[in-house]
C-alpha cells in the first residue's frame, strides 16, 4: 500500500461518506454537510496527487485552495437558500419541500 | 514521573468526554457522578504537580512528541514552569468544585448529557491551553475553549423566555443562542489578529516553541527590530487575542451578554478560567518583549507594556462604572469580572516599566488571577443559588433573603468582602500587590484610575449584597413565598457544599496571604531571572507599604460607607437623591447605556453591514435582475409569437392525434417527477455506477 494509494482511498472514502450523507440525510442541513465532505475528499485527492507525483507541489496547493474557497462560497449560498426555503415551507426536510404532485 | 502528570491532566477530561454517552446508557445519576469523578481525577493530578514548585530548580520541564515534521516543525508537547503549574491548578481544582455544584444545580435538566460533555471538554481544552509548550497548540486550545464557551452560553438553545438575559430599555432581551454567537464572533476577531501575530513571530524566529523563543531571543529580536514599526505591529496583534478572550476594552461587550448560560457555566468559564487565559498569554509573552526593551535596547518594545497597562486600567474603570447601576445580579458580577481582569492586565503591563518591577508586576498579576478565580467562582455559584431561590435575575426583585438562606449569605458575604478587598481575605493582598506595582512604576495617572476603580468596586459590591440579602422583602419575593412549592430556601446539598468549600478556600488562602505572596515572588524570580536570564535590578521601594495600605483601605471605606447607608442599613434614601439631582440622573443614563459602546457597535457593524447590503441590492442586483428577468423573456416571447402563428397554421392538424398519446406517456413518467431531490440523486448515482461499470468492463 503506497502512500498515494492510501491517500486516494481516504479521499474516495470521504466522497462515499459525503454522497451517502446527501442521499440519506432527511434535512437540507445534513445534505449540505455531505456536500462539504465530498468537496474535502476532492481537495485531499488533489493535494496528494500533487505532492506524491513529480508535479510541482504548488499546483496542488493552488487547486486545493480553490476547492476550499469554492466550498466556502457554496456553503454560504446554500445556507442562504436554506433560510429562504425554511421561511417559505416552514420546514427543512427534503422530502416535504415539494410542490409537484407527482 | 513529574512530566507524565501533565499528560495525565490532559487525558482525564478527554476520557470523561468520550465515556459520558456510554454512562448515559446506564442512567442519569451514573453519568453525572462519572463526569464529576473525571474532573476529580484531573484535580488530583494537578495537585500532585504542586510539589514541583518547592523544587523549582528542576523547572522548566518539557516533554514533546513530533506532530508535524514538514518544513514547518511543530511539536506537540507539555511545558511545566511555575506559571503553567499555578494556572493549571487554579483551573483543575476550581472546576472540580464547580462540577460538584452542577450536580445540584442541573438536577432534572433533560439535556444534561450535552452539559457534562461540554464541561469536561472545556476543562480539557483549558488545560491544553495552559500546559502547551508551543504557540500553535496554545492557539488550538484557545479556539477550543472558545467553542465550548459558545456551546455552554447557548446551552438553552431553545430560547425559552425564562433563560433570557437583558434589561428594561434600552436593551432588548437577548436570547441564549444569540448571546453565544455574539461571544464567539467578538472573540474570534481578536483570535484571528493574534494568529497573524504568531505567524509574524514565526517568520522571524523560525520556531513556535515557547522555550526556544525565549532562548533564541538574542538572534531573532534584532532581526525583527530592523524593520521599523514591526515590533509595534506584532505587539498590537498579540494583544488583540487576549483583549478579545479576556473581554478588555474594545472587545468587552460580549461578556455581560454571556451571562445567559447556566450559573455554573458563568462561574467556570466567564469568571474563573477562560477569561483568565488572556492574562496567562500576556504573561507568556512578557519575557520576549522585556528582553527586547531592556537587553536588546529596542525602543519600540515598550509599546507592548504601555498598551497592556492602559487597556487594563481603562477597562477596569469603565466596567466598574457600569457595574454601579446594573440591575441584573449576574451582569453586575460580569462587569466586576471585566474590571478585575483589567487589574491583572495592568499589573502585567507595569512589569515592563522598569527593571525593578518585572518580578513584582508578574507576581501581582498571577496572584490576583489566583485569588480572583477563587472568590469570583464562589460569588457566581452563590448567585446561581440566589437566582434559583428568588426566581428572578433582578436584584431589585430580591431583598431580605438573609433569613431564608443563611449559609448562602455567609459564603457570598465572604466572597464579596474579598472582592471589595478587606483584610485578611485574599482580594486585599492581591489588589494591594497590583496597586503597589502601579505606584512604584511612577505612572501616577494609571494609579489614580485604579484607586477610583477601587472605590467603585467597593460601592457596587456592597450595593448588590445589600439589595439581595438586606432591607425590605420585595413584592416579587412575597409572591414567590405565597406559592405552595416555592424555592425560597437553600439549594441542594451539593450546591451549598461547593460554595462552602470555596469559601473555606478563600479564608485559608487569605490567612496565608503574605506568605503566598513571598513564595510566588521567589518562584518567579527563579523562573524569570535565573532560568531566562532577564536583566533585573534589585527592588528598592520608593514608597513605604503603609501608603498603599492607606490608599487601599481609604478607597474601600469611601465606597463602602455610602453604599452601606443606602442599601444595607437603608438609613439614606437612594430614590430621593436620584429624583432631586439632574446630574445624577444624567450619569445614571450614561452608565445604564454602557457608555453607548454597544449601541455604537450595533450601529457601525451590524446596521452598517445591513445598509451596505441593501445598497448593493438596490443598485446592482435589481439592475442585473431586471436585465435577466425582463429582457430575456421578452425576446423569448417574441420568438414564441412567431412559432405560435406557425403552429396554428401548419402543425396543429397533424399533431392533435399524437398529442393524446404523448399526454398519457407523460402521466406515467410524471410519477417519478415527485420533486423529491434525494430520489433523483439516488437514481443519478445508480445510473452513474452502471455506466461506469459498463465502461470499465469494456476497457478490461
Amino acid at each position: 500500500m503506497s502512500p498515494m494509494t492510501m491517500y486516494q482511498l481516504i479521499a474516495l472514502f470521504l466522497l462515499c461518506i459525503g454522497l451517502f450523507g446527501v442521499m440519506y440525510r432527511r434535512t437540507l442541513v445534513g445534505m449540505i454537510l455531505g456536500i462539504e465532505l465530498m468537496l474535502n475528499g476532492a481537495g485531499l485527492s488533489i493535494m496528494a496527487s500533487a505532492q506524491l507525483t513529480p508535479t510541482p507541489n504548488e499546483i496542488g496547493q493552488i487547486g486545493t485552495l480553490l476547492v476550499m474557497g469554492i466550498a466556502a462560497a457554496e456553503a454560504t449560498l446554500l445556507l442562504a437558500i436554506l433560510l429562504v426555503v425554511s421561511k417559505r415551507f416552514k420546514s427543512v426536510e427534503a422530502a416535504k419541500l415539494t410542490t409537484m404532485r407527482g | 514521573m513529574d512530566i507524565q502528570l501533565a499528560w495525565l491532566c490532559l487525558i482525564w477530561p478527554l476520557i470523561g468526554v468520550i465515556i459520558t454517552p456510554f454512562l448515559a446508557r446506564i442512567n442519569t445519576d451514573v453519568m453525572s457522578y462519572g463526569a464529576v469523578f473525571f474532573s476529580f481525577l484531573t484535580a488530583v493530578t494537578a495537585v500532585m504537580m504542586l510539589p514541583l514548585l518547592f523544587s523549582a530548580e528542576v523547572l522548566p520541564l518539557e516533554s514533546k512528541y513530533i506532530w508535524l515534521s514538514t518544513p514547518v516543525h511543530i511539536t506537540f508537547g507539555v511545558l511545566l514552569d511555575p506559571l503553567s503549574i499555578i494556572v493549571a491548578n487554579v483551573v483543575a481544582v476550581i472546576s472540580f468544585f464547580i462540577m460538584i455544584y452542577c450536580l445540584g444545580y442541573m438536577k432534572g435538566d433533560p439535556d444534561i448529557m450535552r452539559f457534562w460533555m461540554l464541561m469536561n471538554a472545556f476543562i480539557g481544552s483549558m488545560l491544553l491551553l495552559v500546559l502547551a509548550n508551543n504557540l500553535i497548540i496554545i492557539f488550538i486550545g484557545w479556539k477550543l475553549v472558545g467553542l465550548c464557551s459558545y456551546g455552554l452560553i447557548g446551552y438553552y438553545y431553545r430560547d425559552d423566555e425564562k433563560y433570557w438575559i437583558g434589561g428594561p430599555a434600552p436593551f432588548s432581551f437577548d436570547k441564549p443562542s444569540a448571546c453565544g454567537v455574539k461571544a464567539f464572533i467578538v472573540t474570534s476577531v481578536g483570535d484571528m489578529l493574534m494568529l497573524g501575530g504568531i505567524l509574524i513571530i514565526y517568520f522571524y524566529a523560525k520556531t513556535f516553541n515557547i522555550l526556544e523563543l525565549y532562548h533564541t531571543a538574542p538572534e531573532w529580536v534584532p532581526l525583527m527590530a530592523a524593520n521599523p514599526w514591526m515590533i509595534i505591529l506584532v505587539s498590537i496583534l498579540l494583544i488583540a487575542g487576549p483583549v478579545g478572550k479576556s473581554a478588555q476594552f474594545p472587545l468587552h461587550e460580549w461578556l455581560p451578554e454571556a451571562m445567559s448560560g447556566p450559573g455554573p457555566v458563568s462561574a467556570l468559564i466567564h469568571a474563573a478560567t477562560m477569561v483568565k487565559s488572556g492574562v496567562f498569554l500576556i504573561a507568556r509573552f512578557i519575557p520576549i518583549f522585556y528582553y527586547a526593551y531592556w537587553s536588546a535596547g529596542v525602543e519600540e518594545a515598550m509599546y507592548f507594556f504601555l498598551i497592556v497597562a492602559w487597556i487594563g486600567a481603562i477597562t477596569a474603570f469603565l466596567a466598574a462604572s457600569q457595574g454601579l447601576v446594573a440591575l441584573e445580579l449576574k451582569k453586575v458580577l460580569a462587569y466586576s469580572t471585566v474590571s478585575q481582569i483589567g487589574f491583572m492586565m495592568l499589573a502585567m503591563g507595569v512589569s515592563g516599566f522598569s527593571q525593578e518591577l518585572l518580578v513584582k508586576g508578574y507576581m501581582a498579576g498571577t496572584f490576583h488571577l489566583m485569588s480572583h478565580a477563587m472568590f469570583k467562582a464562589c460569588l457566581f455559584l452563590c448567585a446561581g443559588t440566589v437566582i434559583h431561590a428568588a426566581h428572578s435575575i433582578y436584584i431589585n426583585d430580591m431583598g431580605s433573603l438573609k433569613k431564608y438562606m443563611p449559609y448562602t449569605w455567609l459564603f457570598m458575604g465572604l466572597g464579596t468582602l474579598s472582592l471589595i478587598g478587606v483584610p485578611p481575605l485574599p482580594g486585599f493582598w492581591s489588589k494591594e500587590a497590583v496597586l503597589f506595582a502601579t505606584l512604584e512604576s511612577q505612572h501616577y495617572s494609571l494609579f489614580a484610575i485604579v484607586v477610583v476603580t477601587v472605590v467603585f468596586t467597593a460601592f457596587y459590591s456592597t450595593r448588590y449584597f445589600g439589595m439581595i440579602f438586606h432591607g425590605q422583602t420585595s413584592d416579587h419575593v412575597k409572591k414567590e413565598l405565597s406559592k405552595p412549592h416555592h424555592h425560597v430556601h437553600e439549594g441542594y446539598f451539593p450546591q451549598t457544599f461547593a460554595c462552602g468549600a470555596l469559601a473555606v478556600g478563600i479564608v485559608t488562602f487569605g490567612l496565608l496571604g503574605m506568605k503566598a505572596e513571598y513564595a510566588l515572588y521567589d518562584l518567579f524570580t527563579i523562573q524569570l531571572v535565573n532560568d531566562l536570564g532577564l536583566a533585573v535590578q534589585s527592588f528598592d521601594p520608593l514608597y513605604p507599604k503603609i501608603v498603599i495600605v492607606a490608599f487601599s483601605i481609604g478607597g474601600v471605606l469611601l465606597g463602602v460607607i455610602p453604599a452601606y447607608m443606602f442599601y444595607v442599613s437603608r438609613k439614606w434614601d437612594v430614590n430621593k437623591i436620584y429624583e432631586n439631582s439632574k446630574a445624577v440622573q444624567l450619569v445614571h443614563i450614561f452608565l445604564w447605556n454602557r457608555w453607548y459602546i454597544n449601541n455604537f457597535y450595533n450601529w457601525f457593524f451590524v446596521r452598517g453591514v445591513m445598509n451596505s447590503a441593501r445598497a448593493v441590492a438596490d443598485k446592482i442586483e435589481v439592475a442585473a435582475d431586471s436585465a435577466i428577468n425582463k429582457r430575456i423573456p421578452q425576446a423569448v416571447f417574441g420568438l414564441a409569437k412567431i412559432s405560435n402563428w406557425f403552429d396554428q397554421k401548419a402543425i396543429d392538424g397533424v399533431v392533435d392525434g399524437t398529442a393524446y398519446k404523448v399526454q398519457e406517456t407523460g402521466g406515467i413518467l410524471s410519477r417519478i417527477q415527485a420533486g423529491k431531490i434525494q430520489e433523483y440523486l439516488a437514481l443519478a448515482v445508480i445510473m452513474a455506477l452502471v455506466i461506469g461499470g459498463v465502461i470499465w468492463l469494456m476497457i478490461i
